[in-house]
Order: C-alpha cells, then structure tokens, then sequence
C-alpha cells in the first residue's frame, strides 16, 4: 500500500475523529437523537471500512465492537447512556493513537473493547454487521436512488487497492445491487495476471447524499473512472409509468436508440433478442433489469437532486495558488508602475484591467484559505467536559460566532493558545460548585467562547463567570518574580498584562491542568507571532474576560509604506493611528529624549535610521508614525510616508529569521524589498 | 501460500486450489488453470482450506471458464464450494441470472443454480 493512499486515509480519519468527537458530545446532551447516533455509526463504519481496505488492521478490529454497538443503538435495542459515551470517546482517543502510529497501548486497548463487547447482548457481532447496516439504511424518510457505475484502471491491482470492500461500502449506504460486468475478461491466453479487467453497474437507495456516495471512492478516484446518476427524479417515465428495460439501457448508453427501435420489431423478450443480437451482454442486461426492479420498490418519489458542493484539494496545492496570487500581485505593481511612467494610454489601460483581474483573484483565492472557526471551537467541548469531570466542576461551554472564518494558518495556530486560556479558566476561574453556591451563584459555571469580525480583525473572547483575577495576588508574585517594583503603583489593566509574563502563575498547587506557569507567555508570543494582541479584563468575583484580536488572513496585509535614507519598510496598517511632522525645533526641545507631544500626550518613538544603521542625511522634517499595541502608543521616525501598501508577505531566509522587530519582507512593483516591521518587538525592545 | 494440485480421473482433470488465492498468486494459478484446461477435455474446480481470495482468483477461474468453452470444454466447479468463497463473489457482485455471451446460464460459473442449487 503506497504511502499516499495510507496518508489520504489518515487524513479523512481524522476529519472523522473530529466530528465524531463533537457528535459524542452532543449526544450526551441529546441522547435520543436518531440523527446523531446515525452519525456517530457512519463514522464508525467509515474508519473501519477504510482502514481495513488501507492496512490499518489493528484500527478496523478495533472500530468493529464499537460500531456493532451503535448499530443496537440504532435499531433502539440500547440506550445512549454516559458511560457508552465516556468509553466511545477513549475509542476515538485510541484510533487517533493507531492513526498516529504511536506505540500501541494494548491494555486500554483490550479494556475498551471488553468493555464493548460486554454491552453486547450475547449476540454475534460478526453476523449483524452487513443486514443491520442495510435495514437501517433503508428506513430513511427520503431515499434516493443511484445508478452508479465504478470502472478502475486496469493496473489497479498495483496500487494495492482491492475494489471489493468499496462495493461492502457502498452496500453499507444503503440497498441495491452489485452487478459485476464480464465481458472484459479475455480467456487465459491473452490474460495479464495483475490486471483489473472487471467493471461494476451498481444501483443504490439510500439516504446519503452523492458526496457520500463519492467519499467511497475517494482513495480511487485518480485509478478509476466513476459515474454516479439520481435516477430517482424520474422514476416514471414521462406519461406515468414505469421505464422499461430498453429506456434504461439506452439510458445507461449500453444500446443505442436506433438498435433498440430495430430489435423492437421482434417479438420476444427485448433483454434475449439484445443478448442474441450481440448487441448488449447479458450482464449489461441483468444491470438494467435489477434497476427497473430497484425502481419499482422504492415508494418515495421525492425529487431530491445533489449537486456536487465541494471538493478536497490537497492544503499544499493551496498554498502554492497562494504563493503565486502573491506573486502574480508583485509583477501586477511593477506592471502599473511601469504604465504610470511610460504612460501609453493603451498600457494604462491593459494595466488597469490587470490590476482589476488580479484584486479579484487574490480576493477569491484569499477566500479559499478562510476556514470556520467551528472546527476548533468543537474541540474544547471535550476539553473542558473532561478536565471539569477531572476536577469536580460543573462548566458549560457556550459557543458563539462559529460560523466566523478566519485564514486556515492563523486557525491552525490559534488551537494551542485557546487551549491554554480555556483550561487557565476551568483550573483557576470556575469555582468548584460548592464555593459557587456560597457566593450565590448558580453551580454551573459558564466559559463563553465566541468570534466576531471587527474590520480587517477578529475579535476572540473567551469569558468565564469564576472568581476573576486577584490583583493582590498578581502584585505579590509579581514583586516576588521581580517583575515589577515593590513600591509601584500599577493599574489593573497593568496588573493583568503580567500574567503574560515569563515564569509567571498565581496557582497555588501545580495541576496537570494548568499551573506550571508555561502558559500565559506562550499564549501571548504565539498571538504575536500571529501579528495578533490579547486583552484581559477582570472583575473579581464575577469573572474574567480574554479578548484576542487577529488578523483574518497572515498572506497579504494592508500596510503603510514608508522609506528611510534609500531603505523601505512597511508598517502593518491595522497598527498605524496617524502621523505626525518632526521638525529639527521638535527635537532640540525635548532635548534629545526620543518623546514626542501628541496632543498634550508624551509619546516615545524609534528613531528607524538608527535601528537599521542608515547614515545618511536627515531631512528637515521628519514623519511619526504614531502606532498603538498593546494598550500603548509607540511613534517610529521615518524619512517619508509613501503611502497605502498591499502588502504580499514573503518569509526571510533562515539567516534573517531571527532578527528582532523584523517579521518579513515583501517586493515592491519595481523588484525592491521592503522590510515588513514587528511593531510589538521593537516597542517591547524599548 | 497457495495450493495447487492437479490430478486426472476418467480424462477429467481435476485442479484442487486452497491457500491464498491472491494476486501474489495470480501469475502461479493462470499458469495451472492454463495447463487444466488445455490438457484435458474437462476440468473441475476442487476447493480445499481456502485462507484468503481476492478478486484477481474469481476473474481468473471465469478467465478459464471462458478459455474452455471457446475450446467446446466444460469447465465446472466441485460439490463442495468454500462459504468464504462464496462470500467473496457475492461481494464482488458476480453472482448472475444467466451467463455470460460465451455460454448458457447452465454452463456460467457464476449462475444462481450453479453455485446456490
């Protein structure tokens, strides 16, 4: 089995896991939702029929006992109770360990499925599997009927890939039948032992949709060659009644219309005068007769068409499209500032449609990369049900807003920090039910976990209702760390800003929750990284609140272009407040302290020529750009402020990677690069 | 590992298969069913202790199948057919109401009355 196919298995499994995680979880709330515990046995069954067919053994026995149970579940012969819950989800602990080729844990392993087996009512498992699978399948309300036909490469053999547990597969979706064709096998002189010379026309009823039915064949699809028709839409013919043989196989394309008039003029059966004419193979006949016979069964005549909504592309394939968006964006600049110069109106023009065309595309394309933020927030369900169960707490956790799409990088990388936040307020925030009790509040603690666009931002707030910070406690850790003077009078807000701190944690005992003080730092680098900043407001008592802005997308920012001596750099625009002159008269009167007045405000600046070593000579006036991060306002000195910059992100080589108040660097129209600033470093560097 | 024996009785050959009949063994078991088919006016397919069958195995026997009745040979199963044969076809969606071009429903390996009479 090659390493691709096992790769796209694991891929799918873990799309699988994901959801079946978040089903569990929501079962357990409604324990007598037929469509759940449906989704949480297609699940099943889809892990363990594809990872028999991809070598993944161990995680198919696995997955058996399991799914066998959910199928009584199905069937109501078993109730979904907290402990088939609690025993599901260390299954799909299990299976991700499997997937992750993780040393094996044989124990929980064995213990979990004796524990399944054990909820088995002395039945065999083995021999409810397939019938269970098609009686539940076919008890939906909407059936569809498909007219299938599967055609793998000859050479499919050689990709390790057997075609029959497809055809199980396929069967476990709901009812019809397997007809294989034939006709392709040649006899034992011309026969290639490691070839595939069989071909399928399947019919199947079921209640999936088509993409369903398409996942199947996912592992294939680049080795075969597949056609999935809804031949439920017209069921009758078009005065009524039901096809005939002949109209189905004209349909199919296996008889043409023409031969099919000249045969009719016979008399006998229309499928032996075809089989004796030579014109269709028995087969093929059989197919088309198991259709008509397929048709006549089904009741419902509902016209439920699908259409294909979505397709999987590989996340590398997209990055690339990215990369060259931001490339094609670059050459689209050179080519408007060469227009400018040149200007030839019919240059002008061709640029500016090609300044049209490609903002479009890099809007579509940016597009692509935007992900719900659904799909991390389905994660910290389970977290917090266990470590709440863990420590002998009540909290719910409410969702909000996640539907908000963000790019999938920045999403990627959000999912360590909002870990962190989310077990500091279920370890330190929520009070155990008891204490809640005394402070009159309700026993169930509630973390509000919710995304919403502001601009060019999102804005993440996770809010709890615990006992809030203790600022006393911050201050006399944060005096015993040497983190802040004995005698300094900090605002809360401060106060708050140092649990972001190094080192720093107020818990009293270290859990294996949180408390090890390795959290909070990591939070606010990572949200750095991540061109991002973090709020904390607290009330005590009533609860905390952590705000975390982000950028929607880390490929291409809005930036504000400025240059120093020969050198450009770009500021991140969401950063920039306003800019200010700087005369030769400002600076002798602060006496060559970097601080400028801003409307009766002192505010600090860096001077950039000096950061980056430029010796040249200082303009008569000079520009500050006056940013904010963090709650503070910092001012950079430049020579000139070009202007509004989209700005395409390219990283830096290794050599420069860890260069501080850098975070990368981007090619302007005329090939120049422009140094991209981390305006949080420089101004922490202060 | 597969199995192949060939043995005569009456001019019939008789092939009796068990083991893995795989398509690591495809090339072994064309060869064998090749030998049977040409070097007899008749040919019975004798199941042992099947471990494993894959499509490779049904595509060759109606392979042979279809060489036999091109040289006016029959070409037949034995008494005994493996449930975990009978499985794997099922599967595979061979089962058939009548044969294929080359012979009548009687005569198809694959045929309801053939293999479930």
């Amino acid at each position: 089995m090659s390493d691709i196919h096992r790769e796209a298995y694991k891929e799918e499994a873990y799309e699988l896991l994901a959801d079946l995680e978040t089903s569990l979880l929501e079962l357990e709330q409604s324990p007598d939702d037929q469509e759940l515990v449906g989704r949480v046995f297609r699940a099943m069954h889809t892990i363990k029929g594809s990872g028999s067919m991809f070598g993944f053994d161990d995680i198919a026995n696995f997955t058996h006992e399991i799914e066998t149970v959910f199928d009584l579940v199905r069937n109501g012969e078993m109730p979904v109770t907290k402990m088939l819950i609690d025993l599901t989800l260390q299954s799909r602990d299990c299976i991700r360990m499997m997937l992750e080729e993780q040393e094996d844990d044989e124990d929980r392993t064995s213990q979990i499925s004796s524990a399944f087996q054990a909820l088995l009512p002395g039945a065999s498992s083995g021999t409810r599997d397939r019938g269970a699978v098609t009686s539940a399948a076919s008890s939906s309300d909407n059936p569809v009927t498909y007219r299938i036909r599967f055609r793998p490469d000859k050479d499919i053999f050689a990709h390790g890939t057997n075609p029959i547990p497809l055809l199980n597969e396929l069967r476990g979706l709901g009812t019809g039948s397997v007809v294989a064709q034939l006709d392709s096998i040649p006899s034992l002189e011309e026969y290639d032992p490691e070839a595939c010379y069989t071909f399928w026309d399947i019919i199947l009823t079921t209640d999936n949709t088509i993409d369903t039915i398409k996942d199947v064949f996912i592992f294939v699809e680049d080795q075969a060659e597949l056609t999935i028709d809804a031949v439920d839409e017209d069921l009758a013919g078009e005065d009524g009644h039901e096809k005939k043989l002949g109209e189905i196989l004209v349909e199919r394309g296996d008889v043409t219309g023409e031969d099919l008039t000249r045969a009719l003029g016979e008399q006998k059966k229309l499928g032996e005068i075809l089989v004796n004419q030579g014109l269709v193979s028995p087969g093929k006949v059989q197919a088309a007769l198991l259709e008509q016979e397929q048709v006549k069964k089904v009741k419902e005549k509902q016209k439920q068409q699908e259409s294909v909504s979505s397709i999987r592309v590989p996340a590398e394939r997209l990055d690339k499209l990215v990369d060259l968006v931001g490339e094609l964006v670059t050459v689209q600049a050179r080519l408007t500032q060469k227009a400018g110069i040149e200007n030839d109106p019919d240059l002008l023009l061709i640029s500016e449609q090609v300044q049209r065309l490609t903002e479009e595309l890099r809007d579509n394309t940016m597009s692509i990369r935007m992900l719900p933020i659904g799909t991390t927030f389905g994660r910290f369900k389970r977290l917090v049900r266990d470590l709440s169960g863990e420590l002998g707490k009540e909290i719910e956790l409410i969702t909000e807003g996640a539907e908000t799409e963000l790019d999938k990088t920045v999403i990627e990388r959000l999912n360590d920090p909002l870990v962190h936040i989310i077990r500091n307020s279920i370890d330190h925030g929520i009070e155990h039910p008891a204490v809640r009790e005394a402070y009159g509040k309700p026993r169930t603690g509630v973390i509000h976990l919710s995304a919403q666009y502001a601009g060019a931002s999102v804005l993440i707030k996770i809010k709890d209702d615990g006992f809030g910070l203790d600022t006393d406690t911050i201050r006399t850790k944060a005096i015993e760390k040497g983190l802040m003077a004995a005698d300094a009078e900090l605002s809360d807000k401060e106060l708050f800003g140092l649990i972001f701190a190094p080192g720093f944690s107020t818990a009293k005992e270290i859990t294996n929750v949180s408390g090890r003080g390795v959290g909070m730092d990591v939070v606010k680098k990572t949200i750095d990284t991540l061109r991002g900043s973090i709020e904390v407001e607290s009330e005590k008592e009533k609860g905390t609140t952590i705000t975390l802005k982000l950028p929607l997308t880390l490929a291409i920012i809005d930036g504000l272009m400025v240059k120093v001596d020969e050198g450009y750099f770009v500021l991140p625009l969401s950063a920039v407040e306003e800019c200010i002159e700087l005369s030769h008269e400002d600076l002798a009167r602060t006496n060559g302290q970097h601080l400028v007045n801003l409307r009766g405000q002192l505010v600090p600046y860096i001077r950039l020529r000096e950061s980056f070593g430029f010796e040249g000579q200082v303009p008569d006036l000079e520009q500050v750009v006056i940013t904010e991060t963090g709650g503070h306002k910092m001012g950079f000195t430049v020579d000139q402020v070009i202007g509004e910059h989209q700005t395409v992100i390219k990283s830096l080589s290794r050599v420069y990677k860890n260069v501080d108040g850098v975070s990368g660097a981007t090619i302007m129209g005329d090939g120049n690069v422009a140094l991209i600033l981390d305006v949080n470093r420089l101004a922490q560097a202060v | 590992m597969i199995d192949i024996r060939l043995s005569e009785l009456e001019g019939i050959g008789i092939i009796a298969l068990g083991g893995e009949l795989t398509i690591a063994h495809a090339q072994e078991l064309r060869t064998s069913l090749k030998e049977a088919v040409d070097g007899y006016r008749s040919v019975v397919v004798q199941f042992g202790d099947i471990a494993d069958i894959d499509l490779s195995c049904l595509q060759l026997l109606c392979s042979a199948h279809k060489s036999a009745v091109k040289q006016e040979k029959a070409f037949a199963f034995g008494e005994h057919v493996p449930a975990i044969f009978t499985q794997v076809f099922a599967d595979a969606g061979f089962i058939r109401d009548t044969g294929c071009s080359l012979g009548s429903g009687a005569t198809c390996l694959w045929a309801k009355e053939a293999t479930h009479g």
